[in-house]
């Protein structure tokens, strides 16, 4: 039995609190999605959680079978059963993804995993996530389109066999069939290790195939609602606009970077 | 020492004085080269004759500091691929002098280097092409920690008259943590017009959203510049042939760099 426990979560980014008293508790074989506009803090909850060092906890606590996960490291975390599927996979050229991949799982283990077994289970989810089979020999997420990065997050899921497994827009890039074997691997995984899930998603078909537990929606750093899969079908047909009226919050607006000015430049022309 | 080879070889050998190889007409094969013994100042020459094509791969074992003098003359559409692979925590100075003097003739030198501690690897690298449609090529990698010291000079040279030649070279260096120096001079002495030249160079540290990145995965931060720099010091391993070696020689190099430090 696995579970992660989050109570009052504050965070901040540069000193600008984008998290202000999140309470969230995730359970074996619970499948959590969390919703709410851009830019009100979904993926800074996930980050805070894993560890990011872009990202300051200032309050509250986050434990993971009563371990004190805010106390342990970013590998620490990883290795206590904690698996982040990113929106935004880093490029690692130079790094191959089964250097990468043998390494992150023999960190796990007592003794480095044969090669036998990892060639194995490296083949057999490459298979599950109908990716090229030359994978394995490709430099880390270089090169790889926007589905190819989400499709090997979710390879290193299968390999890592976390216990609770937090996938931040993971369907962004990914087509209609794509969509589909990426939530059939998620779901067969979860039938065999019963991992929790929080899945940030804006796409209601991608969390049904999920088959999603409890639904919470995130505005302005605070979950302001939670119910189960109902909630979902009701932000896809009627977006945010209710909840700031029900519940007396206000969306907080993504902020776009603003052009940076580098001031004039001149060039003389010669003659 | 000298040896001569024909037709396909392949060898692996310890190098413990100099030594002068001549790969004859159409010799095709790979040769594995640990450079060992108590000599402190050692050279190697090779001679590549027309049409031949040799994989040469040489890593220092030597226990203490090393002058390693390496000069090659490249015939009539010969290609000699040669690498030299540094891991240990000892001074290493490398001179290359490489000469393209036929049509065809092509050499690609590869290096890589882990700088530890108070010690220094220094090389200078010289490719010349004295003749018409010649190909020289380098690739420089290092990988340079807490007060290591690395010096790179390389320099592609296509004299006048050795049109259609090409003069290629790329450094790539990835320092950590502080007073490490770090000195690279790509150099391209170009005396004709019709050629293709180029160079790369960075020198820098590991990417701070890489190493989260690794790190969410469960290494840690030791494993995790461990990793990245086996990416530096791997490429060179394709010029070993035979299996069984490589996969030694790559396990050693990740031990070196602490990807077993669990």
């Amino acid at each position: 039995m696995s579970t992660l426990e989050i109570k009052d979560l504050h965070v901040s980014v540069e000193d600008k609190e984008i998290l202000r008293g999140v309470d969230l508790t995730i359970h074996d074989d619970e499948v959590h999605a969390l919703m709410g506009p851009n830019g009100n803090g979904k993926s800074t909850l996930l980050a805070a959680i894993m560890g990011n060092p872009k990202y300051t906890v200032t309050q509250g606590t986050i434990t993971l079978d009563g371990q004190d996960v805010l106390s342990l490291s970013v590998d620490e975390r990883s290795r206590a059963g904690l698996f982040l599927g990113m929106q935004y996979p880093s490029e690692v050229p130079g790094v191959t993804n089964s250097d990468f991949l043998r390494s992150a799982m023999n960190v796990r283990q007592e003794r480095p995993v044969s090669l036998f077994k990892f060639i194995k289970g490296m083949d057999h989810a490459i298979q599950q996530l109908e990716m090229k089979p030359d994978l394995a020999h490709r430099f880390l997420n270089v090169g790889f389109s926007g589905g190819e990065k989400k499709r090997n997050e979710i390879v290193q899921m299968l390999l890592l066999k976390p216990s609770i497994t937090m996938l931040d827009e993971i369907d962004s890039g990914l087509d209609v069939d794509a969509l589909r074997i990426v939530a059939n691997a998620i779901h067969a995984e979860r039938e065999e290790t019963h991992m929790g899930c929080v899945v940030v998603s804006h796409y209601a078909r991608f969390l049904d195939y999920l088959n999603v537990t409890h639904a919470h929606i995130l505005v302005d750093g605070k979950i302001v609602v939670s119910g189960g899969p109902e909630l979902i079908h009701k932000v896809d047909t009627q977006g945010y606009d209710w909840i700031e009226k029900e519940f007396h919050v206000k969306a907080r607006k993504e902020e776009k970077p603003q052009p940076v000015l580098l001031e004039t430049c001149g060039a003389k022309k010669v003659e | 020492m000298e040896r001569v080879y024909e037709n396909r070889f392949a060898q692996t050998m310890a190098m413990d004085q100099d030594l002068n190889l001549t790969f004859n007409e159409r010799a095709t094969g790979s040769i594995v080269i640990f450079l060992e013994g108590p000599s402190k100042e050692m050279s190697l020459h090779l001679e590549a004759k027309s049409s031949s094509h040799v994989k040469l791969f040489i890593q220092n074992s030597m226990a203490h500091d090393l002058q390693l003098k390496v000069t090659a003359n490249i015939a009539h559409d010969a290609n000699l691929e040669c690498g030299l692979l540094d891991l240990q925590n000892q001074p290493c100075h490398l001179e290359l002098q490489g000469h393209l003097n036929e049509q065809g003739a092509n050499m690609d030198f590869s290096i890589a280097q882990l700088c530890l501690c108070d010690c220094q690897k220094k090389s200078n690298l010289d490719i010349t092409s004295h003749v018409s449609h010649t190909y020289g090529n380098m690739h420089n990698f290092a990988v340079v920690f807490d007060g290591g010291k690395y010096e790179m000079v390389a320099a592609g040279r296509i004299v006048k008259g050795a049109h259609a030649s090409e003069s290629h070279q790329e450094t790539r260096v990835l320092t950590m943590g502080n007073n490490h120096q770090c000195v690279t001079l790509p150099i391209l002495y170009i005396d004709e017009d019709d050629v293709k030249a180029s160079h790369a160079l960075s020198v820098g540290q590991p990417d701070a959203e890489q190493l989260y990145y690794l790190n969410s995965r469960g290494l840690t931060m030791r494993q995790a510049i461990g990793l990245l720099s086996v990416g530096y010091f791997k490429p060179i391993l394709e010029l070993i042939e035979d299996e069984e070696l490589k996969a030694k020689i790559a396990q050693e190099t990740e031990e070196r760099v602490g990807m077993y430090e669990y």
